[in-house]
This record gives C-alpha cells, sequence and structure tokens, in this order.
C-alpha cells in the first residue's frame, strides 16, 4: 500500500469511527462505553493524516521550485508520486555521496521514476561505487521523508544534506525486511463496510446457530413495578434458580423472534461481551396466547407470566425456560439491541 | 464518483442481503471497530518510543539478558542495572504492556482472571524463551544479527512496528546485540531517534499494518463464526487439550499483534477460557510473521529450531498456568 493510499485510509477509518459515534451506530458493533474511545482514536487517526498530508504538501512545494533535481519528473497520478519520492530521495543520495555530480543525480533519479522496482534506483547508484540508503528504497520506512526534505533543501544550501550513514545493507543484498503493508487492504474493506454498507445488529441468524448462554448463577431481587421490565438473561436466571421470586408477577421481555426447533416461536437476545462478535444468545420459549405469525427477526416486546414449562436447546441441549405470554406487542428494534 | 458509488453500494447490498452474509459482515467490522483504539494506542506509544525516547534509555544494558538475570537465581553482578533493564524489556514486550493489558480488560469484561493470567504466563514465557536464546546463542557464537530477533522471539513488542518495530527488534533487540554490529542492527541505527518526522510515518505505517493484520483475523473470525458448521465449532470447542491446541495454531497463523489479539480471541467466544488463554500467550510468542522475520534475518536453520521451541514453551506455561489461575 502506497502512502498516499495510507494515508487516505486513516482518513477514512478515523472519519468512520467519528461517524459511528455521531449516528450512535457503533451501538451495533461494541459497548455504549467504548465512545469515547472510538472518538479519541478517530481524533488521532485524522490528526496523523493531517499532518501527514501537510508534510507531503509542504515537501512537493518546495521540491517543485528546484527544478535542478526534480524538474525533469512528472508527477503520474496520485499514486505514483512515490516514485517520485523515490527518484528525489536517489538523486540526494549521489548528491551527498559524490558531491554535485548533477548529471549523475539525475540519471539516477530519472532511472527511479522510469522504473517501476525501486530496486532500480540502486542498480543506478551502484557503478558510481555507492550505496543508495534503505531509507530512499523503501518509501514506507520513517528515514523516508526526512531523506526527500533533504533533497529540497540541501539544492539551497548544499552543505545541509545529511550523508548515508556509512554502507548500508542496499535492497539488493535483500537484508532489510520490507516493511509490507498490504494488509491494510483489509482494513479498507472494513472501512468501506462500515461507510457504505452501515452493517445491522446481529440477529435471529448467529443467535439461532449457537447454544443459549449459561444462566448466571446469582440472581437478584425482582424490581418492583407490574409488568416488571426485565432482559431475558435475568429472567432466564430467574427461571433456572427455581422461578419462586417471579411466582404472581407479571414480566416485561423485549427480544427479538427466531425460529424454534420444530419452528415455534422463541425470544432471542444476544448478549455482548466486548464487541458484538463474540455475542452469546439467550433463547426464551413462547406458549399461551401467541398471534398467528411470528415472523424471524421481528422486535416484539412480550408481556407474559412464569411458566415451568421447559424446552431443550437444539445446539447445546441446554433447557430453554418458557413464559406464558398475556400480551405481544411487535415493535422497532431498540437503540441498544444487545444485552450485557 | 457518485454514480459508481451507488452502485457499488447496489451490489454490495445485493450481495449482503442474506443473513449470512450480513451476520459476516458485522462481526468483521466489530472486531475491527472493537480493536483498532488499541492498535492505535499502541502504534503511537511505539512511535512516540522510537522517535524521542534515546536509545540508551530504551534499550541502555541488554535488556533481556537483565530480565533473565532477574528472574534466575545466580543473579549477576549489577542487579539493580539487570532490574531496570528486565522491567524495560518486559514493559515493552506484549505480557506486561499496560496498552496490551488494557485491550485484555476491555476484550474481556468481568474477567480479570483472564488478564491476570495472560499477564503471568507472558512473563514467564518471555523469560523463558530470553533463556531460550541466550543459551542457543551461546552455543552458536557470531550468529547474525542474533541479539536483533531475540527481542522479536521472546516477545513481540507492543504492536512491535515490524521489522524495526522500535522497542521489540530495533530498540532491546539490538542494544543486546550491540556488539555484533549486525547489518540489521546497523539500518536501524541510522533511522534510529528522527523526531517528529519519525513519530508521524511510525504512526502511520504502524496503524495500518498492525490495523491490517487485526482486520485479517476479524475476517477470519467472521468466515468461522457463520461458514463453519455449528456442530463442528461445538466439537472443536469442547475437545478439552484439543481446543487449546487449535487455538494456539491458530495464533501462530493469524499473527494479530498482541493487544488487538485479545478482541479476535474474544470473538471465538465458544472456546472455554484456557484455548482463549493459549491464544493470547502462544500469539505474541511465536506466530508466523515473527517466523519470516527471523528466517531473513538468521537464515532457515536456527529459525526453524526457534520456532517450535517458541510455540511448545507458550503452548506449556499456557496450559499450567490456565490450570493455576482460570
Amino acid at each position: 500500500m502506497r502512502r498516499y493510499a495510507q494515508t487516505a485510509l486513516l482518513l477514512l477509518l478515523g472519519g468512520m469511527l467519528l461517524k459511528l459515534v455521531v449516528t450512535n451506530a457503533h451501538l451495533r458493533y461494541v459497548r455504549g462505553g467504548y465512545a469515547p474511545l472510538l472518538v479519541l482514536t478517530g481524533v488521532v487517526l485524522l490528526v496523523v493524516a493531517a499532518v501527514t498530508l501537510w508534510r507531503d504538501l509542504r515537501t512537493d512545494a518546495i521540491t517543485r521550485d528546484d527544478d535542478t533535481i526534480a524538474g525533469g519528473l512528472k508527477l503520474d497520478g496520485i499514486f505514483g508520486v512515490d516514485r517520485q519520492r523515490a527518484a528525489r530521495a536517489a538523486a540526494e543520495a549521489a548528491r551527498a555521496a559524490g558531491g554535485d555530480h548533477r548529471d549523475r543525480a539525475l540519471a539516477a533519479g530519472r532511472a527511479a521514476a522510469a522504473h517501476e522496482g525501486l530496486g532500480e534506483a540502486a542498480s543506478a547508484l551502484e557503478p558510481a561505487g555507492m550505496h543508495a540508503p534503505t531509507t530512499a528504497l523503501e518509501t514506507v520506512q520513517p528515514g523516508g521523508l526526512s531523506a526527500v526534505s533533504g533533497a529540497g533543501s540541501v539544492s539551497r544550501t548544499p552543505s545541509t544534506g545529511s550523508p548515508p550513514a556509512g554502507p548500508l545493507p542496499g535492497a539488493i543484498a535483500g537484508l532489510p525486511p520490507r516493511r509490507r503493508t498490504s494488509a491494510g487492504w483489509a482494513l479498507l474493506a472494513a472501512a468501506l463496510c462500515v461507510l457504505v454498507l452501515a452493517p445491522p445488529a446481529l440477529g435471529s441468524f448467529p443467535a439461532v446457530r449457537a447454544g443459549s448462554l449459561d444462566p448466571a448463577r446469582s440472581v437478584g431481587a425482582v424490581p418492583e413495578g407490574d409488568p416488571v421490565p426485565m432482559s431475558l438473561a435475568e429472567y432466564a436466571s430467574h427461571a433456572a434458580a427455581g422461578g419462586q421470586a417471579l411466582a404472581g408477577r407479571r414480566v416485561r421481555l423485549v427480544g427479538f423472534v427466531i425460529p424454534g426447533p420444530r419452528r415455534e416461536p422463541y425470544l432471542a437476545r444476544l448478549v455482548m461481551g466486548c464487541c458484538a462478535a463474540g455475542a452469546q444468545p439467550v433463547k426464551i420459549g413462547l406458549t399461551g396466547d401467541l398471534p398467528g405469525v411470528l415472523t424471524a427477526d421481528t422486535w416484539v416486546e412480550v408481556v407474559g407470566v412464569y411458566t415451568e414449562q421447559v424446552g431443550r436447546d437444539p445446539v447445546s441441549g441446554a433447557s430453554i425456560p418458557y413464559v406464558s405470554v398475556v400480551e405481544v406487542t411487535t415493535i422497532e428494534p431498540p437503540a441498544q439491541p444487545y444485552e450485557f | 464518483m457518485v454514480a459508481a458509488a451507488i452502485l457499488l453500494r447496489g451490489i454490495l447490498v445485493d450481495v449482503t442481503a442474506t443473513a449470512q452474509r450480513s451476520t459476516f459482515v458485522t462481526v468483521f467490522v466489530s472486531v475491527v471497530v472493537a480493536g483498532l483504539p488499541f492498535v492505535v494506542l499502541a502504534s503511537v506509544a511505539v512511535a512516540a518510543i522510537a522517535a524521542f525516547v534515546p536509545r540508551a534509555v530504551v534499550a541502555g544494558p541488554p535488556g533481556l539478558a537483565g530480565l533473565v538475570r532477574v528472574l534466575t537465581p545466580s543473579a549477576g553482578v549489577s542487579r539493580r542495572t539487570a532490574v531496570v533493564a528486565g522491567a524495560t524489556f518486559l514493559l515493552a514486550s506484549p505480557a506486561a504492556s499496560p496498552v496490551v493489558l488494557a485491550a485484555t480488560a476491555v476484550a474481556f469484561p468481568g474477567q480479570p482472571m483472564m488478564v491476570l493470567a495472560r499477564f503471568v504466563a507472558g512473563v514467564v514465557t518471555t523469560a523463558a524463551l530470553g533463556g531460550l536464546w541466550l543459551w542457543l546463542t551461546a552455543r552458536t557464537p557470531g550468529g547474525p544479527g542474533a541479539a536483533a530477533v531475540a527481542a522479536g522471539g521472546a516477545g513481540d513488542a507492543v504492536a512491535a512496528g515490524g521489522a524495526g518495530g522500535a522497542v521489540a527488534a530495533g530498540g532491546v533487540g539490538s542494544a543486546a546485540g550491540a556488539g555484533t554490529g549486525s547489518g540489521a542492527g546497523a539500518s536501524r541505527g541510522a533511522e534510529g531517534r528522527g523526531g517528529w518526522p519519525v513519530f508521524w510515518d511510525r504512526c502511520r505505517v504502524d496503524v495500518v499494518r498492525a490495523g491490517g493484520v487485526l482486520a485479517i483475523g476479524a475476517l477470519a473470525v467472521a468466515a468461522f463464526t457463520v461458514w463453519l458448521p455449528a456442530p463442528w465449532l461445538d466439537a472443536i470447542a469442547h475437545s478439552g487439550l484439543f481446543a487449546v491446541v487449535a487455538m494456539a495454531l491458530l495464533a501462530f497463523l493469524l499473527s494479530v499483534r498482541a493487544g488487538a489479539d485479545a478482541f479476535v480471541a474474544a470473538a471465538l467466544s465458544r472456546f472455554p477460557a484456557p484455548a482463549l488463554l493459549a491464544f493470547l500467550v502462544v500469539g505474541p510468542a511465536a506466530n508466523l510473521r515473527l517466523f519470516t522475520r527471523q528466517v531473513a534475518r538468521l537464515g532457515p536453520g536456527l529459525a526453524v529450531r526457534f520456532a517450535p521451541a517458541a510455540f511448545l514453551v507458550a503452548l506449556v506455561v499456557t496450559l499450567v498456568i490456565g490450570w493455576v489461575v482460570l
């Protein structure tokens, strides 16, 4: 991945994170408490990208004035700039090592610009008995840009050019490991997925595939209210503890519908650890007064009472508690789709 | 441009229309979003060390040797120096790096024992590998760039900035091998402390690299979640020792940076805790990325001996610590 593509990627990622928090869409993927961390990360990414852009533009502006070195070279599209940069760095290397051999520097620069492979620049320098610094050949290495800034300033004050520090391993010798950034494309895919697709919160597909979460061993007191709003995980824990605390109480459960083993409707909700990826479902069976059709992935609010009926999870074989339904209302998906 | 975006969106929406594919995308994105803050934090930290902290402070006395001397009864002459060096090295390694431990705590909410287990297992593994490395290099004198890789081998630093991971391979490592003056060490010495230009460049490249590897790990997790038949996944997850070995192998292959790896592990929540611990401990000690680096620096001979040893050491340490702590 080239330098400008990297900068663009950072801009995109920073924007993506900020957009997620601003639109509250981050709740589909991570815990709500993540928001400050995402904002901080987004800002840092944007700052790094902005500074990189600013430094690149400044360097290019300086070098454009300097037509003795870079004059013969033309920018060939934004992603070709690296080659230009390498050419200039190569020219600088030639300059620093061989004094004011402008012709040689130009030749090296042209060679680097003409050939796609940066190694060519090194071979162009080789006959002159010079070693191209790795920094000039590997544009993603940190030293790369300093060498380029040097190329800009050296034509004005020739003494400030930084000479390469001794014979460094050249690209041809193959010693320096390449700093591969091709994995960055996968990161770009993630950013594009968020920005273009805005993938929804997880729903019935992973819930059907995974076994119901083991209920918590300790249960708190059932709060006041009629019906009592309760998370599915809490209901499952109370049911696993025998259901005494639920006797005579109406509960209100919110979740989405998934098909059970015999196509009967289950109520489900995903319990999130750190992010949506590890979320595990809690499933509650529905019995009693049910509407004729409940389609999968519909969000519903169920008011019902505890029943001793239990089912078997088709995936894990764990027991699934049931609720005897008094009333079912179809609702909009909640802003917070997960339980914790 | 806009038309292309709309067209692209149309195609993508069609492609992801099924519940299966939409789940894939959501899982993929969620791991990246959860892990990215820690990738960026670690990259900024590494970049700052690379750019501003004088080499002498980072790498002063041989950190690895110092660590080993602290942890072994036969303490050397200058114990205090050894302690400083050892502590510095340890802080930079994934075992005790604050960023990595914080990431683990966030990735496993409500499971502080996971953080503790990772810390202990990581320190023990680092020390054991350090000892193994010093022993190996003592037997094969003049191993090229030996010490530089020692740090990389014993512990991949806080999101070690790839080849020159300032702290891991570059800082501590080349200092430990300062005497050898190996080629790789020299090139890194040249780019050593470079102030702001180095800082910004390193930030950018590290985020792209480490974030990219995280994204690949996220893709793998999404594929497992969606396409691996659920009974298979459960069979592996409940297979005891095999689950641990499988996760260790997965960690070796995926080579996700320490810190971000916690989120990949957390996404495989069906696996038991010891298996997840194996992912977190083996990954930084032995992985494909590290292995190719070792082959490049040391030659295949030494690398082929060291990487499996590192893998086994980390695995055994995981099993013991996992049994005791988790």
